[in-house]
């Protein structure tokens, strides 16, 4: 055969083009299932079990599996009845009935229990003697505390750090040092001080494998076995901060959705599934001081809205401050909570509802329900079209709730809707930037800031004085989108994300991180005043996803976020630098900026890595444990912290004042599988030149 | 399955954008949500390149299986390599692949079933054998492709991968050099000379 010929038949050759896709979901499941992702993690039901679903319906349209066809339910605009269980019998039947998918556990990450502190000065009720100013963590509403692996009291920095909670003298800085630690069953995810209270929330983890497939009472489904992790609360009396005292303790089995503070008391909303095994339905269990009650079905609520798998919300309420008064708690069968959001009187728990087609959600329900004190009161329910992005896609205002969602059918679209308390629907602006998807959102009193994002990123200004008519005022275009809006004062916004480089209508590549000033003074005409890029392609910053790791305070003009550095080297592209290229880490560390009406400078830069060249420091390890997380400031001075330390400089100058080691676990990316009971790679190692060492247990 | 200008046609999913894919990577690194979509994504390209170059279900399941589970490993390095993460899956696969030929046997890789008797249950309710039967059936009515298959698998490892990946993968060959992490030239003249030894076994 010639050349060329063989070249047409190869070209022109019809190949197999063979798929197996039983193999592919168990394949799916195995990589799912590794310790991957089961470490430091929390879970997204929603989020998990949209692909365990589709796996499952493509199975069942594939013949092997009876088919599952999920049904199209119809939108319930607002007020639907909360009301408890009259029996088990009914809890069971109930879910039995309406539940197309009982169970099923993965993992994700923790949103929650990041934390940066923020620009509220010294506030936090009851403090403790506190010898000067000192910042908070960056929290969404004011009065409403969010747990983080970083606290202070300007005095004391608290922080999670694997299984301990250390407690450092950090005031004055030359004093710096480890006072005590407390070390606990189950990795810290976050924290909370008040006054001499410390509460520390815990995830006890178990560590082997979570699918057992099983055969369904019908024969027909897989049945996987649940086993949940558990979530404690701890309350700690630290008057002696040397010397910690477990006060009280209440845990529930389940996921960590979220916690928050408000005065003395403190809340956590945890998810357990409801299942069902030879006929009968789990019921959740509440530990409170070594003894464990199950929650009857009578004190369970619900409302009568399908979904395809339930879960036991438990949202539990402790006093810090009196310890006689019981722990308080109340559970709702619900979908899988998705996003908190949490006002100074009311507690919004939203999750998504499953649309017509395989796998896919294009509703999303959300429950009111009113916190005051250790009362917990379920009291309204409702959907909006749509997805919600996270916790500042939401906001209470006025006696009304607004949320902005993106909605995917037939096209991508952005949409506002207002709801009155009883979670009906009052007035709602539809159809913003179609075919983008929104990247941030931000609430400040009647107005409502949006950014969405496809290679361009506008910034849409809307106005929600009217509940019952929300109107676009102004947007603005320009390259690069923000991931977090932060307020600066009311006709200014501080914008974080990352600049881009457009190379089609439809098509950006993402660059640097991206600082911007927006100034919405004239609400018609947004405008950008200030822009700082760090970086090319390849920088991040755990801002984009965490508002924890962000420090702003107006009054000193500051502004500090954690950044990964990269940077291309241009000789390696002769022909000229692609938009598409990545740039090498060079750097990582704190950026500090001077930010005013003025625009953005920086002010210098922190890093914690001594050594590039130590493979436990150098950027190329992306977990490194001297990579600073947060920042906060007490008096004059700026603390940075990493899993590996804590650094002082001077809040003006920026030299180096002091630092103190922190014991620390590394964590090195594990293998991909374990067998049962094997955590993997995680060992303990003191840090390097200790400032304080750790007090003995 | 192939389109008359060369390019495979996309997916019946909707394909990413570039942007969209590369946030996903990122949070693929943490959120398993995201690494399930990107995992539906490459899933059939990969699975289908390793059976064309095998032609041997059972071994392209395998290689598949390790090629993902290695990649879910290595994911936090990724971010700073300066090549597609399509290219990347098809270069852990490929060395895969060549590590697998360089054995004596196959079914050196880690099975679906080596992994359960390690303690690892999958929440699967597929039937593998009954799978693969009808599978192979469909295999065994590409008789064009198994024979020419089978003398590219005669030739040195270096001249399969660039046939399988310019004629049957129909990547360019800039694509091909970076999976391969060669440069473009060496690559045309790989190509050209693989496309000559296969000419020689045909005769």
């Amino acid at each position: 055969m010639k050349y060329d010929d063989l070249i047409k038949k190869l070209e022109n050759l019809k190949t197999p083009d063979i798929e197996l896709p039983g193999h592919k979901q168990a394949l799916r499941m195995t990589l799912l299932n590794s310790g991957r992702f089961r470490k430091r993690t929390i879970m997204d039901w929603a989020k998990i079990l949209a692909p365990v679903t589709a796996a499952l319906l493509l199975i069942a349209s594939l013949g092997i599996l009876a088919a599952i066809k999920p049904e199209s339910i119809p939108l319930n605009l607002g007020g639907n009845e909360i009301s408890k269980f009259t029996s088990y019998q009914q809890l069971q039947n109930f879910i039995k009935t309406n539940a197309k998918y009982t169970g099923s556990f993965l993992w994700r990450d923790t949103q929650s229990g990041g934390a940066v502190f923020a620009p509220q000065s010294g506030e936090g009720a009851n403090s403790a003697p506190a010898p000067t100013d000192y910042s908070t963590t960056n929290i969404q509403v004011a009065g409403v505390d969010e747990a983080d692996i970083v606290k202070t009291d300007g005095s004391y920095i608290y922080l999670a750090s694997g299984n301990k909670t250390i407690i450092v003298k950090a005031y004055p800085p030359e004093q710096a040092q480890i006072v005590s630690d407390i070390e606990l069953e189950g990795t810290v995810i976050g924290l909370f001080i008040n006054g001499d209270r410390l509460v520390v929330f815990t995830e006890q983890t178990p560590y082997y494998p979570y699918y057992d497939v099983r055969q369904g009472p019908t024969g027909e489904l897989p049945m996987p076995l649940v086993t949940s992790p558990r979530i404690s609360i701890q309350v700690y009396d630290i008057s002696d901060r040397e010397n910690p005292r477990l006060e009280r303790e209440i845990s529930t089995d389940g996921q960590y959705v979220g916690s928050r503070m408000i005065a003395d008391y403190a809340y956590v909303v945890v998810n357990e599934p409801a299942y069902e095994e030879e006929g009968e339905v789990n019921l959740p269990k509440v530990y409170v001081g070594g003894s464990d009650t199950e929650i009857p079905a009578t004190d369970i609520y619900y409302s009568d809205v399908p979904d395809y798998y339930y879960m036991y919300t438990t949202i539990m309420a402790i006093n810090t401050q009196n310890d006689d008064q019981e722990p308080t708690y109340e559970t709702i069968l619900l979908g899988a909570s998705s996003n908190l959001y949490v006002s100074m009187d009311n507690l919004y728990l939203t999750f998504p509802v499953w649309g017509t087609g395989v796998g896919d959600f294009d509703k999303t329900s959300i429950y009111r329900i009113r916190i005051k004190g250790a009362e917990i009161e379920p009291s309204a329910s409702g959907e909006v079209p749509g997805m919600v992005l996270n916790q500042f896609s939401m906001d209470e205002y006025e006696g009304y709730f607004r949320v902005a969602t993106t909605t995917y059918e037939p096209t991508r679209q952005n949409n506002v809707y207002v709801l009155n308390m009883d979670l009906n629907i009052t007035g709602s602006l539809t159809g913003l930037a179609q075919g983008e998807t929104i990247y941030s959102a931000r609430f400040m009193g009647g107005r409502c800031y949006l950014v969405t994002f496809r290679s361009i990123d506008p910034l849409f200004v809307i106005d929600l004085s009217s509940p019952n008519d929300p109107k676009l005022l102004g947007e603005l275009k320009i390259t690069g989108y923000s991931s977090y809006l932060h307020p600066y004062d009311e006709n200014h916004i501080i914008g974080i994300g990352k600049e881009t480089e457009a190379e089609r209508e439809d098509f950006a590549w993402y660059q640097g991180i991206k600082i911007s000033l927006f100034d919405v003074s004239d609400v018609n005409n947004p405008v950008e005043i200030g822009k700082y890029v760090i970086g090319d392609r390849g920088t991040d910053s755990p801002v984009l996803s965490d508002h924890k790791a962000f420090l702003f305070d107006k009054s000193r003009n500051l502004l500090v976020i954690p950044v990964l550095e990269a940077k291309i080297d241009p000789t390696q592209y002769p022909e000229g630098v692609p938009a598409s290229a990545y740039g090498q880490p060079v750097w990582q560390g704190a950026y500090v900026f001077d930010v005013s009406l003025d625009g953005i400078e920086e002010k210098g830069r922190i890093t914690h890595v001594e050594n590039v060249t130590d493979p436990e420091q150098g950027y190329y390890y992306y977990y490194s444990p001297f990579a600073v997380e947060r920042s906060l400031y007490i008096g004059d001075v700026l603390y940075t912290i990493s899993q590996a330390k804590i650094m002082m400089n001077d809040l003006q100058t920026l030299d180096y004042v002091n630092e103190v080691a922190l014991p620390y676990s590394t964590w090195m990316p594990m293998p991909y599988w374990y067998p049962s009971g094997v955590s993997g790679g995680e060992e303990s190692s003191a840090g390097a030149g200790s400032g304080g060492g750790v007090a003995p247990k | 399955m192939t389109s008359a200008n060369g390019a495979r046609p996309s997916l019946p999913v909707a394909d990413m954008d570039l942007s969209e894919e590369e946030e996903l990577i990122k949070q693929a690194q943490k959120a398993p949500d995201a690494f399930s979509r990107l995992y539906d994504h490459y899933y059939p390209r990969i699975f289908g390149y390793v059976l064309r170059r095998t032609a041997n279900l059972e071994t392209a399941q395998d290689i598949t299986s390790e090629t993902f589970l290695k990649a879910l490993n290595k994911l936090w390095q990724f971010r700073w390599r300066n090549v597609s993460f399509s290219s990347w899956l098809y270069k852990i696969a490929t060395n895969e692949i060549n590590q697998c030929f360089r054995r004596a046997e196959y079914k050196k890789s880690v099975s679906l079933e080596e992994l359960q008797e390690q303690g690892f249950e999958l929440l699967s309710p597929h039937d593998p054998e009954s799978e693969l039967i009808a599978a192979q059936e469909k295999l065994q009515q590409h008789q064009d492709f198994l024979e020419i298959q089978k003398k590219i698998t005669g030739l040195p490892a270096r001249y399969q991968e660039v046939i399988a990946l310019r004629f049957f993968e129909k990547k360019q060959v800039k694509e091909i050099a970076e999976i391969l992490g060669k440069r473009e030239g060496t690559i045309k003249s790989l190509l050209h000379r693989a496309v000559e030894k296969l000419r020689e076994a045909e005769e």
